[in-house]
């Protein structure tokens, strides 16, 4: 008789539904009707808000060791769901009347819930099987929708590119976990953070190349040259998914797997992750200095983010994880603003957006009402969140994964992180300076002009009377961006609270105790026990 | 537990804030101007709202405050009117906690003058764009307010670091030839002292937090960034702070206002913005880097600044103030003169402030203060009056510009007021402010004689490049070489009319009401936002005050109360 473990299904819902959607989506987007394209759209739209409804309305129930081990559901996991699906369904409207999905509008959203499945897996993952099958779910899927694009060489570059390094750093984190297991025999995180026999150089190996795999996912430094010429190859709506829900999934699966598995080691793993984010820092904000196209300003600067980002896993011990929470909510609302404005850019241009395409966009003109002058302003508003400026959301960000550090005695990491941030305006800046301080180079349009006889999308609309998808969407995410600052509580305490049943520390209650008078139990025993 | 009602330091930020930003949507340049018209005339109310409160509750020490956000008790009785405090980031202890006290009073009634003025000014040269121009300066007017009401230091940081991006624009898209180089030097410049003060501003709240927990329960669930409490720990020598965090500070206020080797982005900046940005820049922007001087870096570092760094921070601002006098007398432009004499002007504040400990400490910081508001007031008039020459000749330099007083009363009028105000002549406001400071350097520790003779030396330069300024302009053409002065002679048209008056004037007539009345700031003199050595800020007071009550309680009861009660309860009265 075989012992077959206890399935419970609803550990798996959000995972489910999109996984079933895709299907779907594929199904529907075989059939060559008009109405396919509108059909995958919805299909994908409404499953993903599906999978988020369900995730939030079970938002703090908690499901350990599920499916015999495998899977761990709890608020980390969900937040986790709830960002990777929402960066999905701002790709889905990205891509609305996009070339991104053209003609092939069942492929993309079908791999669109593929990747949100496998990375709704990947942040559930409670061994180093489910972390496999996640990472390869959503990184196959990617490797795809990067090449999807394929009249242009540059889409067919960047899904190649990918696949060969991706399928690398797939194998690195797989022989990783096979040393992992030579160590301690188990494959569960659980049961690897337990094992007291010999912790030795086998394990040291294993989790250096876990760490390694799970650096490139997040594009940290020195695993980030990938990076660029994926993100600009690729369509921007893909560029936009896979800059952030990546991010976000790569960066929770690494604090969960660190925090779980190799808390011993965490005086030898610290130290390392520090020296990633100092290299990313350094390398995302030096190159992202001298690009002239906005996509691979945008890739070397969520290189630099990554490098910040990484400052919430030295903190582990403090409030590094809660802040890293709260600061990948941020960093995917202001990233996906910025990508919203490149989408609405390169449509108006017809090609890869540059700099000097942005001079004198950002004024209401003869050709341009203040409707029509708002997504220059969120884009701005987005840029200074990603450079840190208060009283946006990115500056409170900053502030609590610098907080973090500090706390734990990683101080010159912070002041690094600020040195970045002083050299990242050079780039960031850059944007509002082209939107609002130069005028456009008039001989240089007049040249594209003649070259470019017919526009790329369809007939041009009477000025100021609509706002298309794209626009809308980056106006609205940069006033999420700017909301956020305000509203940071219940994101705060999500990863807090996860925070809290990873380890047996509880810093957040310290933390709540030092901050404000006592208002929980918890906090209240912890200062008694002072 | 925020308080429901919007409080006067809080109507006072958004007031600026939303006529800004009602004034960027206008579509005419009139709806814009009269936008900014009503922001001033709203925001001249509420001060006589906020001077009315303040005077009725001067007598009532403690009764118009807010400590802290979590002691309900202490809140009882407060005045919701003048202060306001809410938990904003409970998880790191920032508060949104602002109140308005007469010093603050008085840094806010120079920024909504000085910025109508500015405003007034973009209208009257029909500058392009001018709803979002004006729009823009109101926003940075409103920074500056939330500036000088925050007493957290989070919130402080913020406003600080907020008010950068109005003022980009403002020399970013109006400026001169050279605007993006300007805007950049100026943008990098100040980051590079603001964001290493991020990284202080966390240090100072994780030592906070030490001390708050070492302390016991008497300042149990404050904020570990409210700067009354911050000052209180600092006074007691409860709060530990190395170097590093000190010196993270003293960069980002050198570079905003700026002192010597930190002025690199000064000459092109205020040269390079238009006239009436460049008044905001140097009248006001550079107020903020003083207020943090005053609030941050006097309370919270006194072990360090009674050392070697006090000493260091004179000798700063000393040759700050030589070096911009001597800057300022060999400029070939009006602007520059202005510049560097800010230069040297900002040096001299910070001189006064460095007089904090000694006998005149009162006199020294009295003194920074009402030269602040001097400067703020002198700076901007000259900038505005300078800006009208450059307007309506067209010139820029001396050497092309002469003899424009010949046959215009008013304008020989205005200029000279701005330049005796200027070199400090007996009678004057900006005098007064000077004898106080260094009155205060004299009898200060770290400071002392050397500090102020060499300093009253560099007074007496200011009377070489204000009568320079005025004399090149209005009286000579010593420094003429061109030919064609007397075509911007007549360029210049006729005499300066009711507009320009309307603009320039205000802060003039403020000056002459100062220097008729230099005790019309008395109040706020004696009164400066967080004290330095005595708890004089009526919110400070208040705090200490709670403060020390408890100790001496804990003093008298210490020999009844058993060891083992006094953990017990403290965690009682965390409970409540």
């Amino acid at each position: 008789m075989i012992d077959t473990p206890d399935l419970n299904w609803a550990a798996l819902a959000p995972e489910l539904i999109t996984g079933g959607a895709c299907m779907v989506a594929l199904l529907v987007g075989m059939a060559r009707a008009t109405w396919s394209r509108v059909a995958a759209t919805l299909v994908t739209a409404l499953a993903l808000i599906a999978s988020i409804v369900w995730t939030i309305a079970t938002f703090s129930t908690t499901h350990y060791s599920e499916f015999g081990g495998q899977l761990h559901s709890d608020e980390l996991t969900n937040v986790g769901r709830i960002i990777a699906a929402l960066c999905g369904l701002v790709a889905v409207a990205l891509a609305v009347r996009g070339r991104a999905n053209d003609g092939r509008h069942g492929e993309f959203h079908a791999l669109l819930l593929a990747a949100v499945t496998g990375m709704g897996l990947l942040v559930a993952s409670s061994s180093f099987v489910t972390l496999f099958i996640g990472l390869e779910l959503f990184s196959i899927a990617l490797y795809v929708m990067c090449a999807l694009d394929a009249e242009r060489v540059a889409s067919l570059e960047s899904g190649l590119k990918y696949l060969i390094v991706g399928g690398m750093s797939s194998a690195v984190l797989l022989y990783g976990s096979a040393l992992v297991y030579g160590a301690t025999g188990s494959l569960a995180y659980a049961d690897i953070g337990a094992y007291d026999g010999n912790r030795g150089v086998l394990l040291y190996a294993g989790a250096a190349m876990v760490l390694g795999g799970l650096a490139f996912k997040v594009s940290a430094a020195p695993l980030h040259w990938w990076t660029p010429d994926v993100y600009e190859g690729a369509g921007t709506p893909v560029t936009a998914f896979m800059s952030t829900a990546t991010k976000a999934a790569g960066f929770l699966a690494m604090a969960r797997v660190l925090t779980t598995s190799f808390v011993p080691e965490a005086d030898k793993w610290m130290p390392i992750v520090a020296a990633l984010s100092v290299a990313s820092i350094v390398v995302g904000n030096l190159a992202a200095l001298v690009q002239p196209h906005l996509k691979r300003m945008l890739a070397y600067s969520s290189i630099a983010q990554a490098g910040y980002l990484l400052c919430g896993i030295v903190a582990w011990e403090n409030t590094g994880v809660p802040a890293l929470v709260y600061a990948l909510v941020v960093y995917s609302a202001m990233t996906l603003g910025a990508f919203a404005y490149v989408v609405v850019l390169e449509r108006e241009i017809g090609r890869d957006a540059t700099f000097a395409d942005l001079a004198g966009r950002g004024w209401i003109g003869e050709d341009k009402t203040m409707l029509q002058a708002l997504p220059a302003l969120g884009v701005s508003i987005c840029m200074l969140s990603l450079a840190g400026i208060p009283p946006t959301a990115g500056f409170f960000s900053k502030f609590g994964l610098f907080d973090g550090v500090v706390q734990s005695g990683y101080g010159w990491l912070a002041v690094v992180g600020a040195v970045g941030s002083v050299i990242s305006l050079g780039y960031y800046l850059r944007v509002l300076v082209e939107l609002y301080m130069r005028a456009p180079d008039a001989a240089r349009i007049a040249a594209e002009a003649a070259d470019l006889p017919a526009p790329t999308t369809g007939p041009t609309r009477p000025a100021g009377t609509r706002m298309p998808v794209a626009a809308a969407l980056g106006v609205a995410l940069a006033a999420i961006t700017l909301l956020l600052a305000f509203l940071p509580e219940r994101i705060f305490d999500a990863g807090c609270d996860a925070r809290g049943e990873l380890v047996s520390t509880g810093s957040c209650t310290q933390v709540e105790a030092a901050g404000d008078a006592a208002d929980s139990p918890a906090s209240t025993t912890a200062a008694a026990a002072q | 537990m925020g308080d429901s009602a919007f409080s006067l330091p809080t109507l006072l930020v958004i007031a600026p804030a939303a006529g800004g930003l009602v004034a960027m949507s206008m579509l005419t340049r009139r709806a814009a101007a009269i936008t900014s018209l009503l922001t001033f005339l709203v925001q001249l109310a509420l001060l006589v709202v906020g001077v009315v409160q303040l005077d009725r509750f001067a007598d009532r020490a403690g009764s118009n405050v807010v400590p802290s956000c979590g002691d309900s008790a202490a809140r009882e009785g407060a005045n919701v009117v003048l202060a306001q405090c809410s938990d904003w980031f409970p998880q790191w202890g920032i508060q949104y906690h602002v109140s308005l006290g007469y010093g603050a009073l008085g840094l806010v009634a120079l920024t909504t003058l000085v910025t109508a003025g500015a405003s007034a000014f973009s209208w009257w040269a029909d500058r392009e764009r001018p709803a979002a121009m004006q729009g823009l300066m109101w926003i940075t007017a409103a920074c500056l307010t939330g500036l000088f009401v925050a007493r957290d230091l989070v919130l402080f940081y913020v406003f600080f670091e907020l008010m950068l991006v109005p003022m980009l624009l403002l020399v970013g898209v109006w400026g001169g030839a050279q605007r993006i180089r300007a805007t950049m030097t100026m943008f990098i410049y100040t980051l590079l002292g603001s964001l290493p003060m991020l990284v202080g501003v966390i240090a100072v709240g994780i030592a906070a937090n030490d001390a708050i927990s070492a302390g016991g329960a008497d300042l149990a669930g404050s904020s570990t960034f409210s700067l009354p409490v911050l000052s209180a720990l600092a006074a007691d020598g409860a709060l530990h702070l190395s170097n590093w965090v000190l010196v993270a500070f003293l960069l980002a206020f050198a570079i905003k206002a700026p002192l010597l080797p930190f002025h690199g982005w000064l000459p092109l900046a205020y040269r390079e913005a238009p006239a009436e940005v460049t008044a905001m820049l140097s009248g006001l922007v550079s107020k903020a880097a003083f207020f943090g001087f005053l609030v941050v870096v006097l309370p919270l570092f006194p072990e360090q600044l009674a050392g070697g760094w006090g000493t260091a921070l004179t000798w700063l601002a000393l040759a700050s103030l030589v070096y911009g006098c001597f800057g300022a007398f060999r400029q070939p432009d009006p602007r520059g003169v202005i510049a560097y004499s800010s230069l040297a002007q900002m040096g001299l504040i910070v001189l006064g402030l460095t007089s904090f400990t000694g006998g005149g400490a009162e006199q020294g910081i009295a003194g920074a203060y009402l030269q602040s508001i001097n400067h703020g007031l002198v700076s901007a008039a000259a900038f505005l009056f300078v800006g009208v020459i450059e307007l309506r000749t067209g010139e820029r330099e001396f050497a092309r510009l002469g003899f424009l007083g010949t046959g215009r009363a008013r304008l020989v009028s205005i200029g000279l007021v701005i330049a005796l105000i200027t070199l400090a002549v007996p009678g004057a406001t900006t005098f007064a402010g000077e004898l106080l400071i260094l009155a205060g350097v004299f009898r200060g520790d770290v400071s002392g004689p050397l500090v102020a003779t060499i300093g009253s030396f560099a007074v007496v330069l200011a009377a070489m490049y204000a009568l320079r300024l005025v004399a090149g302009l209005v009286f000579s053409d010593r420094h003429t070489t061109a030919d064609d002065a007397a075509d911007a002679h007549a360029r210049f048209g006729g005499d300066l009319g009711v507009r320009e008056l309307l603009i320039i004037g205000p802060a003039v007539v403020a000056l002459l009401v100062l220097s008729a009345w230099p005790n019309l700031l008395h109040r706020p003199m004696n009164q400066p936002p967080v004290a330095i050595t005595t708890p004089a800020d009526p919110l400070l007071a208040a705090a200490a005050a709670g403060h020390d009550e408890h100790e001496s309680d804990e003093s008298k009861s210490e020999d009844t109360k058993s060891d083992t009660d006094a953990p017990a309860a403290d965690a009682a009265e965390e409970q409540q």
